[in-house]
């Protein structure tokens, strides 16, 4: 139990919380799967939504924007061959998915962590003696500081 | 260095006021203060005040109880200050003293901050950094399916992802009556600053029973550029030391050096998974468990058996067996060896 909670902090480090729409319909997905292999039309993730959120699972329009994003973010495989689509995810898929948010998510904190240095360089760097009004004038100690409209 | 900067900018920079029209005002109220004031500086009543900004913005409509909670708010942050604090009568200072004295202010807290957001970041970066995408995959889809579903196979870019993979899949689940079989065919990327915490991995694994075996070519201590590891020197000589200490204590851990052909370059736990570097230059290496390639497996471990059954350890070298191995007595593994002999 501790693992499942440990993992599932983990997922949500990198903003992949459980409760997700997207993570829940994902979940279904491999669950309405028989064998890693499976491809599952929407009927049967309806049903198999149906069974896990009740009133919760959402309208079918918002299930396929979901479905449409976790294939962007390439969580599942859409066989769009027949008229009847099929989607399939398997542990080898999340892995990649997984390794490219992971990715992402490190390229974002490198980033904000140079924007926090630059911030803070810039305070190292303020004076507050040296504090200039609109006006141009300097606002030094013990004098009078007038700033503008 | 110091920079000259806005009052607003100034402000705005350590987060008091964000260009928000309340917030705008906030700064007039502030404004309106030093305007008022004369040289030396005289305490403003609130009803002075108050007037002045109506005067100044018939339409704005402040009410008194705003304008209240603005001066309460400018004296916490220290860029206005009161007369007499415990006087009933409130009467406002505001001057270059109190503004600066404010800003500094608001300049260390914000200070503080960005140290505590540094830290979140740095602490995140590191999890995230350290994170193994085949177990967080393996794991959410047994905890959605109660299913174990591996991944047989995937490839694996750069020396700490490929630590990465070596750890959760072979050094940290190595237990007694295992064996980890690693080759070492050249230094490459690999004798960076990480080296020493990789190696513990394998040394940890030993301690936990596992039988470790680690074969080096001969070649890699004849590369040119083996002159670039010069200080690595102490590193490998620690490492030599912390081994006849294994191996004193009865731990199943030895380093063999082989002359012979190229061979695979990998890491095996049993016959059960293996780590095959692909390319030194980035480097790449692919991962794959005996359901998806058992015979790869089971050859790269019959050629590994067979070069390690050549091998001499580190250990028993001699210096004849250093000039049989084709390497210079003088050379850094000649040393290293007297140095860990010592």
């Amino acid at each position: 139990m501790a693992t499942e909670s440990r993992h599932e902090e983990l997922l949500e480090t990198i903003g992949l919380e459980r409760s997700r729409k997207d993570m829940v319909i994902l979940g279904a997905l491999l669950k309405a799967q028989k064998n890693p292999t499976d491809f599952v039309d929407f009927e049967t993730l309806r049903e198999q939504l149906a069974k896990d959120e009740g009133a919760r699972k959402g309208k079918d329009p918002l299930i396929y924007r979901s479905l449409s994003k976790l294939e962007k973010d390439g969580f599942l495989k859409i066989d769009r061959g027949s008229h009847k689509h099929g989607y399939n995810s398997s542990v080898a898929l999340l892995e990649r998915a997984l390794a490219t948010i992971v990715e992402q998510n490190i390229k974002e904190l490198e980033r904000e962590l140079k924007e926090v240095d630059a911030e803070a360089t810039l305070f190292s760097e303020m004076d507050s003696d040296n504090i200039e009004s609109k006006e141009g004038r300097c606002c030094q100690n013990k004098a009078r500081m007038v700033v503008s409209d | 260095m110091s920079k000259k900067i806005d009052v607003t900018r100034a402000l705005e920079l350590c987060g008091f006021i964000s260009g928000e029209k309340q917030e705008s005002r906030l700064l007039n109220i502030l404004s309106t203060i030093l305007r008022l004031q004369s040289d030396p500086p005289i305490p403003l009543s609130f009803s002075e005040i108050y007037e002045q900004l109506q005067k100044e913005d018939p339409k704005a409509k402040l009410s008194k109880a705003w304008v209240h909670r603005v001066l309460k708010s400018l004296v916490e942050a220290q860029l206005v200050r009161l007369e007499s604090p415990t006087s009933h009568r409130k009467r406002y200072i505001a001057d270059a003293n109190t503004v600066m004295a404010g800003l500094e202010q608001l300049k260390s807290e914000r200070i503080k901050e960005l140290e505590a957001q540094r830290e979140e970041i740095i602490d995140t970066l590191e999890t995230v950094n350290d994170l193994e995408c085949g177990i967080l995959a393996q794991e959410f889809v047994k905890n959605v399916t109660g299913v174990q579903q591996k991944v047989s196979s995937r490839v694996v870019r750069g020396v700490e992802e490929l630590h990465r993979v070596l750890k959760y899949n072979m050094l940290d689940v190595a237990k007694k009556g295992d064996t980890i079989r690693a080759t070492m065919l050249w230094f490459g990327p690999f004798l960076d600053s990480g080296v020493l915490d990789r190696t513990q991995k394998f040394i940890d694994a030993a301690l936990r029973g596992a039988d470790v075996r680690y074969l080096m070519s001969a070649d890699v201590f004849t590369m040119d550029e083996l002159e670039n590891y010069e200080s690595q020197f102490d590193k490998a000589s620690g490492l030599l030391h912390s081994l006849i200490d294994l191996k004193g204590r009865g731990l199943k851990i030895d380093f063999r050096l082989y002359a012979g052909p190229k061979t695979y370059n990998q890491v095996t736990l049993n016959r059960d998974n293996m780590v095959l570097v692909i390319a030194e230059n980035p480097v790449t290496a692919t991962w794959i468990t005996r359901d998806f390639n058992p015979d790869l497996i089971d050859n790269a471990v019959k050629a590994f058996d067979r070069d390690w059954k050549k091998g001499k350890s580190f250990l028993d070298l001699q210096p004849d067996d250093l000039q049989a191995l084709g390497l210079d007595p003088g050379a850094l593994l000649s040393r290293l060896f007297a140095n860990g002999k010592e």
